[in-house]
């Protein structure tokens, strides 16, 4: 059974949110879905960049041990992964580039990469979408609590004057009820920005694996280039 | 932005963790912070200003004369020497009640050591008392009376027997005044201590209570009657239910302490004196 403890004199949250003004009630709401969508963000962007990556590396395995691309990409074409769409990119951009009548080396090795890169950085760019609400939470959250103590300290303040007694048990209940903002804030902002720099490091690494597989299938397909002159 | 199922997943553990978290807060894992024990300090308003001053009434009348009961007059040695027959007219002639043994009382006796004590004790000697220095005086033969008369009455109180002088009958000072009623109360506090150690504290904060109880007391130290309780102070929302346990208490402790001892006897029916006295009594003082 949960026993919610509301006397005034405890840590109880349930009790420093119900003594707050609607203000500080209002940031307190505010923060706490965003260290809610903070954590969702931080769970599921480690689960994806794991799958990403291990995606890649069998990937990459499969396509190392692989003697007829177009039978390979008839098998990666079901896969749902960054990298297989990367290989299907190039390798449609290379059927259509080489389907015509002449073939411009030239022109198609520049659109093979072009189209490999794009697809690169799009993935990327899904794979990081997330990120940004973790910086800005990282970046904000501390400031939003900020303000709610700010206000909640001022109230403590006019309540002094408003009751012409400023013994402690006037100003405390007040006074710890706007520092819990901050400790929301902060609650918030510190794994954001955490999780930030580390996603943000993953991310990068995860494009560098993508660029090199792409570079290495560029590679490949205009040696291939070469010889079907 | 549509939510993938990864965020979906990674949305419900979130909330799950938020739910647990902030359930071990409230629960009590946070460590509650004690409950300060005020402990306050008894502070009592002196609203009894001394507006009368106790101080003794300056009398504009004379001070009775500090004399010994037994004057010594010192006659000059030149004084030619009287006849063996003249006896020491002074102490005779003074209406004393208890004339002391002259002088000579040692001399006759072969032990002089024993000054002091024929004086009180012996005023059935009186008679025989004047005829004595008529005896040894001519002994002595001469008029040197400056002797250790062995009375020492009316010489502690530094004035003589015969009040002729002063005219006052009160004694100095027979006015109640802040300090002594303090002093009283003080003192009746802590006859009954004793009785207040017996007693069970009745409840948390009801040593917080101060009582202001009405005691009459007999001119003996006994209690006319049941201690009356007239009021109280330091009441609030969480000692009131002790209130009645309190008096009860109270009540227990005086009767149980008396009679009282040792009050100024002067101060016992002078205005606001303690024949009807009310102190602010506190359990566990």
């Amino acid at each position: 059974m949960l026993f919610l403890n509301t006397a005034a004199a405890t840590m109880s949250p349930v009790a420093l949110f119900l003594q707050a003004d609607w203000v500080v009630r209002g940031v307190m709401i505010g923060l706490l879905l965003a260290s809610l969508w903070t954590w969702a963000i931080i769970l599921s962007f480690g689960f994806r960049v794991s799958t990403v990556n291990k995606g890649i590396t069998s990937f990459e395995t499969e396509y190392r041990e692989a003697d007829d691309i177009d039978e390979f990409h008839r098998r990666a074409a079901s896969r749902d992964q960054p990298i297989a769409r990367i290989f299907s990119a190039g390798v449609t951009e290379w059927r259509r580039s080489t389907t015509g009548k002449s073939i411009d080396r030239e022109g198609t090795r520049e659109r093979l990469a072009t189209a490999m890169g794009a697809t690169v950085a799009q993935e990327v760019d899904r794979l990081a979408d997330r990120l940004n609400f973790l910086a800005t939470v990282g970046a904000v959250a501390p400031f939003v609590g900020l303000f709610g103590t700010v206000w909640g300290i001022m109230r403590s303040f006019t309540s002094i004057a408003a009751e012409q007694n400023s013994s402690l048990a006037v100003v405390a209940p007040g006074i710890a009820e706007a520092l819990f903002a901050t400790a929301i804030g902060l609650f918030a902002a510190i794994p954001a920005v955490i999780a930030y720099n580390r996603y943000s490091h993953s991310v990068n690494r995860v494009e560098q694996r993508l660029n090199r597989f792409a570079d290495g299938f560029h590679a490949t397909l205009s040696r291939r280039l070469e010889m079907e002159a | 932005m549509a939510l993938t199922r990864s965020e979906m997943g990674g949305l419900a553990v979130a909330a799950a963790l938020h739910v647990a978290l902030f359930k071990l807060l409230s629960v009590g894992l946070a460590p509650k912070p004690e409950m300060l024990v005020s402990t306050p300090i008894a502070v009592s308003f002196a609203e009894d200003v001394a507006l009368e001053s106790a101080a003794p009434v300056i009398s504009s009348e004379a001070e009775a004369a500090k004399k010994s009961p037994v004057e010594a007059p010192v006659e000059p040695e030149s004084a030619p020497p009287e006849p063996v027959a003249e006896p020491e007219p002074e102490p005779v002639a003074k209406p004393q009640p208890a004339p002391p043994k002259p002088a000579p009382a040692p001399a006759a006796k072969p032990k002089p050591a024993l000054p002091a004590k024929p004086a009180p004790s012996k005023p059935a000697a009186k008679p025989a008392a004047p005829a004595k220095p008529a005896a040894s005086a001519p002994a002595s033969n001469s008029r040197r009376p400056v002797r250790p008369t062995g009375n020492l009455d009316g010489l502690d109180l530094g004035r003589t027997n015969n009040r002729n002088d002063g005219t006052a009958t009160t004694p100095p000072a027979a006015k109640m005044s802040t300090q002594a009623a303090a002093n009283i109360g003080s003192a009746i506090q802590r006859q009954v201590q004793p009785c207040a150690d017996r007693q069970v504290n009745p409840g948390p904060g009801a040593d917080q209570i101060r009582v202001v109880v009405n005691l009459r007391i007999n001119r003996d130290g006994s209690l006319a009657g049941a201690p009356r309780i007239i009021d109280h102070i330091g009441v609030d929302d969480a000692n009131k239910r002790y209130v009645e346990r309190v008096d009860d208490a109270v009540r227990a402790i005086f009767a149980g302490c008396s009679p009282l001892r040792g009050l100024p006897a002067e101060l016992y029916e002078v205005p606001n004196g303690w024949k009807s006295f009310t102190l602010r009594y506190r359990l566990k003082s």
